[in-house]
């Protein structure tokens, strides 16, 4: 296993956030976290990459424990992060951002060459380069976000709610390009409050309730399932 | 003796050797080139104050109420090395700046680290260290009048009959540009200035990209610290030292603060120069009083007409 979450808790002040939750990610895997909101999909995702520190239970990458690390050597480590809302630094320009996201990198030529690979999944950015992130649109600026993060050159690659406020077509274009950057071999984990395509794209699904896990399987076989389609697929 | 008092000893004037007409004539030119000539000095030293309240800020999230204590304790430490034990003005001032250095170190580790999701406890805290230097800065040097350094560079460089700058204020004028240059030049052009920006910008996403953002926050107080050390160590022989000479730094580091925009080095620096302006040419050609009121007033009149100040941007959509 690449990842695994075992028995983890979290708490804000003493509020319980993630009251048990076990995951497992295989290398290469893609995972999607369904839920309704507040049911701890994005705690969890903060926690794994060590925004949050679980109040109990254990978090593994590649057999090593997560726990109390802080979200700098977490990123070195190989896991990446595209937050909710995007999160871009709108002051700099778009080469800034994907610069600032190869910042743990020392590799300079690899660092190049990821950055053209990153301008040939979002042709965009390369012709936008020197324009601040604030001028881009959504759409434009959730690819920023992903770019920003893949220049880490993550191996474990976690996004929150990319398809947020955007466009259907936008959303298929990221969709597309996720499934892309999975097949290289890169590991996803993905909460999205968009059920249907997060099951469409997975390969294991999730389905989180008040901070546990209520629901594990093949995404195929849970998006056929009855109590995830009446509660999150709105058939 | 609030805020009114001035700060930097006046210039000398020569008058001798003119007829009574021409005298006044070439005053009031004089007085606006010395004007102009003292309103860069005075920028410099706005922009030295103003820009390592800025850093703080902008990483931190904290208001350093200390931050004119800072440059207390460099004039302070000038005042008691080179006055005091005869050391030479040159390493008199590095070490007063590695001082200061260290103590923001210490404030950053043990004040401002712990109350970081707390921007109300680690002003409260930078209050409670405000009073403590000022009570060392009593027990240092005691109570009784001003404390004086005599300047390092003696001499004055005459421009002309009545033009004449003090080769000391070149030399603060010099010294506070370098400084600033040097952190534009750090802040634009090395990786680790670039992540204190980013850090500014937004810190969780910062910290997203590994960035540490204690290293972070120390390095940047360490840097606010050491331009405030330093501003103080270029003051201490041209102005009075005392122990609440930073109340008039926190408030000029404010108003400069705002005009510029909250967290905008650029703008901090451009409203040091402008703010200089004003002040300057209100103190010579009304009083140093009403200089001090037209620089609140200003403060308020950006805050009323446009809060984000005059290079400020939305802070988030």
């Amino acid at each position: 296993m690449l990842l695994t979450l075992n028995d983890v808790h979290v708490h804000y002040n003493k509020i319980a956030a993630l009251q048990g939750i076990s995951v497992d990610v295989e290398e290469g895997g893609f995972v999607t976290l369904i839920g309704s909101n507040g049911a701890g999909k994005s705690t969890t995702l903060r926690t794994i990459v060590g925004l949050e520190t679980p109040t109990k239970g254990e978090i593994r990458f590649e057999s090593q424990l997560l726990n109390g690390m802080g979200p700098d050597k977490i990123v070195k480590m190989g896991i990446a992060l595209v937050p909710e809302g995007r999160r871009v630094f709108k002051d700099l320009s778009i080469l800034e951002n994907l610069q600032l996201g190869a910042f743990t990198r020392d590799d300079s030529a690899a660092v190049a060459q990821d950055l053209q690979k990153i301008y040939g999944y979002f042709p965009r950015l390369r012709e936008r380069r020197h324009q601040l992130a604030r001028t881009l649109s959504g759409g434009e600026q959730q690819m920023l976000a992903i770019g920003r993060a893949l220049m880490s050159k993550p191996r474990l690659l976690l996004l929150d709610e990319p398809s947020l406020g955007l466009a259907p077509i936008v959303v298929q274009e990221i969709a597309s390009i996720l499934m892309d950057i999975n097949k290289t071999g890169v590991t996803v984990i993905l909460v999205e409050q968009n059920a249907d395509l997060a099951l469409e794209l997975a390969k294991q699904g999730y389905v989180l309730e008040t901070g546990r896990i209520a629901l594990a399987g093949e995404a195929h076989k849970l998006a056929t399932d009855e109590h995830v389609k009446t509660a999150y697929l709105g058939l | 003796m609030l805020y009114g008092h001035a700060t930097f000893h006046t210039s000398p004037y020569s008058l001798s050797g003119l007829n009574e007409a021409t005298q006044h004539e070439e005053l009031a030119v004089d007085l606006f080139l010395q004007s102009i000539v003292n309103s860069l000095i005075q920028g410099g030293f706005f922009a030295l104050w103003a820009v390592g309240m800025v850093l703080v800020f902008g990483i931190m999230g904290v208001v350093n109420f200390a931050h004119g204590e800072l440059v207390m304790v460099g004039a302070y430490a000038i005042w008691v090395l080179k006055a005091q034990m005869g050391m030479g003005y040159i390493p008199a001032v590095f070490i007063a700046v590695i001082l200061v250095m260290l103590i923001g170190i210490f404030m950053e580790r043990f004040l401002f680290r712990p109350k970081r999701e707390d921007p109300l406890g680690g002003l409260i805290n930078s209050i409670g260290i405000l009073f403590i230097l000022q009570v060392v800065a009593l027990l240092v040097g005691g109570t009784g009048p001003a404390k004086q350094v005599t300047p390092a560079f003696p001499g004055t460089l005459i421009l002309d009959e009545f033009m004449r700058i003090p080769h000391q204020r070149l030399f603060s004028l010099g010294v506070s540009i370098a400084a600033l240059l040097i952190l534009w030049f750090f802040l634009t052009r090395t990786k680790l200035g670039w992540s204190m920006r980013a850090v500014a910008l937004d810190r969780e996403a910062a910290a997203l990209q590994g960035i540490n953002i204690n290293r972070t926050s120390l390095i940047a107080m360490a840097i606010s610290a050491g331009l405030a050390g330093l501003a103080g160590a270029l003051m201490a022989p041209i102005s009075n030292i005392y122990p609440h000479m930073g109340h008039n730094v926190i408030i000029t580091a404010f108003i400069v603060t705002i005009v510029g925009g909250l967290g905008s080095l650029s703008g901090a620096v451009l409203a040091a120069f402008l703010y200089a302006i004003l002040h300057t040419f209100v103190t010579a050609y009304f009083s140093g009083t009403i200089a001090s009121m037209v620089g609140l007033l200003l403060m308020v009149v950006v805050l009323i007409v446009k809060p984000t100040g005059i290079m400020g941007q939305r802070v988030s959509e």
